[in-house]
């Protein structure tokens, strides 16, 4: 509803023009309110809003495709440097093949060598004595042919492996090819021992490659020996062969002895044939055994192969009890001295040491458990030799001496002046007594160290013959004047069983005493001075004039034996006779000691009929220690079966050896 | 003087458990030496030195004999020739002491009947482990009639003395020597610990 006019009485233009103006605005604003102008409002709001979605949209999908773009651009980098990887093993290959095409390059240029000097060969042979050897010879080179070139191949790819130098190879070839033209000179010139030289080795070396991965090339060489026996029996294509076989031809044709042997030794070694190997060791074997046991003077029959030793495997000062069940009401326990009782089952007895307890002082039980030795029945006065002392099985060493030394190792070896301080003889008597009468072992933590090491003194002493018999001393003597590790060895072994076993554990005991030197002041010298006497017998006769030769050849004869490996001793106890002979060599040229001649060589005998054996050990080591360094680049299957058989002929070669020593 | 360039001649004999010091006694005396390590002798060895006493030349022969059982057998064919014996034992170790005794019966079934004897205790500079009262060595030398000191071959306490009062005794008991000389052992006066006389 329009305001009222104003009075007429205010009513001037002014007002008037006023009034009006108000009136147009008031209506204006009025038409104003009448449209919707919230519609408009409304609208704009929902522009607004559509607006705001739309870049919400819009910012996500730019994210997105900012992500999209790292992950590409990652994708470009990754494969930007499987590019680079490729282009680098591009390269490689490249390179490879290179030197692929160079090796085969001089490979057949090496082959067009090689068939030249055949041809030649071939005329020569032709020309010369083709009455004699024509048919056999033509047939066996035949044979060979086509392997052969196949053993170039191999063994040149061998070596590849070995190491991947493509230079190496061009000269490895000339190298082989030399090689052989070596050998060829050496057997024409008829100086066969000298051929073990190192360049001949090398050729050796190859052999075994070729022998494994053609198995029948190296049969056929083998055969060779029985040529003029069975002249013709393959005659095949004749087009070009390899120089071994050449050099074989030659020499057959000249001369066979002393070469025909070292060269079969040699290929019977480096064929992979276990057979041959077994076939050398088995007719030596009871040569072997035999003279070793007569040469012990003994009693005692330890020559049958032994019953297995009472040790069981268990180490000597740990061995355990081994129990049974037995019944008895009135005896007493052993270990808490107290009576059995009437429950019967509660105690036990030892089947080996005979000891008797409760079954609950079993824990308690003294330990080791050494057979019991029954004391030995002589008549009176009479000294009983050591056997008698022993066990009946390996390893020989009498009760008394485990008891006193594990009681010594367990915690005397740092007494000053052990060993050398002398004991009270009344206690030392007694003690003895005890040990070789009662059943039940003396307990000796509560005895003194002078004493227990008077026990095991008194007991070398009271022996027939002292664990180095008299008999023995000249040689022994004789083997450390020489200085000569080979025979000092040989003295030991010659040595009847107790005394070596005891020996053994006797000088490995020693030998952990004097590591004490520093606390207990007995270096091996002083041990050599003070038990010399009483473990190597003076030989025969002793007169004031010769006594202090002979104390001094004892000392150093002790000192000798005390400065041997300790895995030398360790053998006398680990294994029985049987098993020695092939491992305790192994052993030793393992625990050599720098600066000593090398064992094995010196095992050899010295007779020169065996020479060509030795150098051919010699080889066959050097071949296998060259197996072994390579071993670890060259893991193709042909490798593995080469060095058995290999080790297996060497051990047999070891035996042969050794026997022959003796 | 003489062609000869000692007036007497005189063997001794030093036994003993191994270990106690026979060594190293003769060295303190022939050598004036001393040496720590641990070395056993082998078999038996001697050394000489002349002295002078009451106006002659003495010429000390020394067998040092090894205290290894062992050896006994070779050490007692030395006994006979001896006309002195020092038995020596070592004052840190009882076992050494308890066999005097042994030694003594091996002395009186060995070695001549009118053989001076001697006890040595060794190692008596080694008070923090001494184990052998002087006085029970005193008393064992009493009972057996024989002389004894107290030695140190390490620190040279009484090395000098126990072979000249040795020598002196087998010079007392020279039947030319001095014929009223009594045959009465005496028991040796307070020793000193300064080594009597010089040596040359």
């Amino acid at each position: 509803m329009p305001p009222p006019p104003p009075p007429s009485k205010l009513c001037s233009t002014e007002s008037a023009s006023i009034c009006r103006e108000f009136a147009d605005n008031w209506s204006h604003y009025k038409s104003l309110l009448e449209t919707d102008s919230e519609q408009d409002i409304l609208n704009v709001l929902n522009t607004l809003e559509a607006v705001r979605v739309k870049w919400q949209k819009s910012d996500a999908e730019a994210r997105y495709y900012k992500e999209k773009l790292s992950k590409s651009e990652k994708n470009s980098n990754e494969l930007k440097s499987a590019h680079e990887r490729l282009n680098g093993k591009l390269l490689h290959c490249q390179a490879t093949l290179d030197r692929v095409s160079k090796s085969k390059d001089a490979i057949a240029d090496e082959l067009k060598g090689y068939k030249i000097q055949w041809e030649k060969l071939r005329s020569i042979l032709k020309d010369s004595d083709k009455a004699f050897v024509s048919d056999g010879l033509l047939a066996i080179i035949n044979n060979v042919e086509k392997p052969s070139s196949s053993l170039n191949v191999t063994t040149r790819t061998r070596y590849r492996n070995e190491e991947t130098q493509s230079t190496y190879d061009d000269g490895q070839s000339d190298i082989d090819y030399d090689n052989s033209g070596e050998v060829l000179l050496d057997v024409s010139q008829e100086d066969v021992t000298s051929a073990a030289a190192p360049s001949h080795r090398r050729s050796n070396r190859k052999r075994p490659s070729t022998s494994a991965q053609t198995p029948k090339l190296s049969h056929s060489t083998f055969s060779f020996d029985d040529v003029e026996a069975t002249p013709s029996k393959r005659s095949r294509n004749i087009e070009d062969t390899e120089v071994p076989a050449i050099v074989r031809t030659k020499k057959s044709s000249k001369r066979k002895p002393p070469p025909c042997i070292l060269q079969s030794m040699k290929r019977s070694l480096s064929e992979s044939n276990l057979i041959d190997a077994k076939d050398e060791t088995i007719p030596i074997k009871p040569k072997a055994h035999t003279p070793h046991l007569n040469a012990s003077k003994n009693t005692f029959d330890f020559s049958s192969p032994m019953v297995s030793s009472w040790t069981y495997g268990q180490e000597i000062d740990r061995r355990t009890h081994r129990v049974k069940v037995f019944n008895t009401v009135f005896e007493t326990c052993d270990v808490c001295t107290k009576r059995f009782g009437i429950t019967a089952t509660n105690s036990l007895k030892c089947v080996d040491c005979n000891i008797r307890f409760h079954r609950h002082c079993q824990s308690r039980a003294p330990m080791p458990c050494v057979p019991k030795v029954p004391m030995p029945k002589t008549p009176s006065k009479q000294k009983c030799p050591l056997a008698q002392y022993c066990p009946e099985t390996h390893p020989f060493i009498p009760p008394l001496i485990i008891h006193c030394i594990v009681a010594l190792e367990r915690d005397r070896l740092n007494s000053e002046g052990i060993y050398r301080l002398t004991s009270n003889a009344e206690i030392v008597g007694k003690l003895y007594q005890e040990f070789l009468t009662q059943r039940k072992i003396p307990i000796l933590s509560s005895v003194e160290t002078e004493n227990i090491t008077g026990c095991i003194k008194k007991f070398l002493k009271e022996l027939r013959d002292s664990l180095i018999p008299s008999t023995s001393f000249e040689q022994f003597i004789h083997a450390i004047e020489s200085n000569d590790e080979q025979q000092i060895i040989t003295c030991v072994f010659e040595l009847p069983a107790p005394n070596r076993d005891t020996l053994a554990y006797f000088i490995l005991h020693l030998q952990k005493v004097s590591q004490h030197s520093q606390t207990n002041k007995m270096p091996i010298e002083n041990l050599a001075t003070v038990l010399a006497p009483t473990i190597i017998e003076y030989p025969a006769l002793v007169t004031l004039e010769n006594v202090e030769k002979l104390n001094r050849n004892q000392v150093m004869i002790l000192l000798r034996l005390l400065k041997l490996p300790t895995g030398f001793w360790k053998t006398f106890l680990d294994s029985n006779m049987d098993t020695e002979f092939s491992t305790t060599r192994s052993i030793l040229s393992e625990t050599q000691t720098i600066g000593s001649t090398p064992i094995l060589s010196s095992l050899t005998p010295t007779k020169p009929s065996k020479r060509g054996r030795r150098s051919v050990i010699s080889n066959i080591l050097d071949l296998q220690s060259d197996y072994s360094t390579s071993k670890t680049s060259v893991n193709s299957s042909p490798v593995t079966p080469i060095i058995q058989p290999l080790s297996n002929a060497l051990k047999g070669m070891r035996r042969i050896s050794f026997k022959a020593a003796i | 003087m003489a062609k000869k360039q000692y007036d007497l001649l005189f063997k001794l004999l030093l036994i003993g458990d191994s270990g106690v010091g026979k060594t190293c006694i003769l060295y303190r005396f022939s050598d004036d030496a001393f040496n720590t390590t641990f070395i056993s002798t082998i078999g038996i060895d001697f050394k000489i030195k002349t002295i002078e006493l009451k106006g002659k030349k003495i010429k000390l022969q020394i067998w040092d004999t090894a205290g290894q059982e062992r050896f006994h057998t070779i050490t007692t064919s030395y006994y006979r020739g001896a006309m002195g014996i020092m038995l020596v034992y070592d004052i840190t170790n009882a076992r050494s002491f308890e066999n005097i005794a042994k030694w003594l019966r091996n002395i009186d079934e060995h070695a001549s009947e009118d053989v001076v004897k001697m006890l040595l205790g060794n190692k008596c500079d080694m008070t923090d482990r001494r184990v052998i009262s002087k006085e029970r060595g005193e008393k064992i030398a009493i009972d057996h009639q024989i002389r004894f000191l107290e030695t140190s071959a390490k620190s040279n306490i009484n090395i000098d003395k126990a072979f000249y009062d040795l020598a002196e005794a087998i010079l007392d008991k020279m039947p030319s020597q001095s014929s009223t000389n009594s045959m009465s052992i005496r028991p040796v006066e307070q020793e000193s610990n300064k080594p009597q006389g010089g040596c040359c």
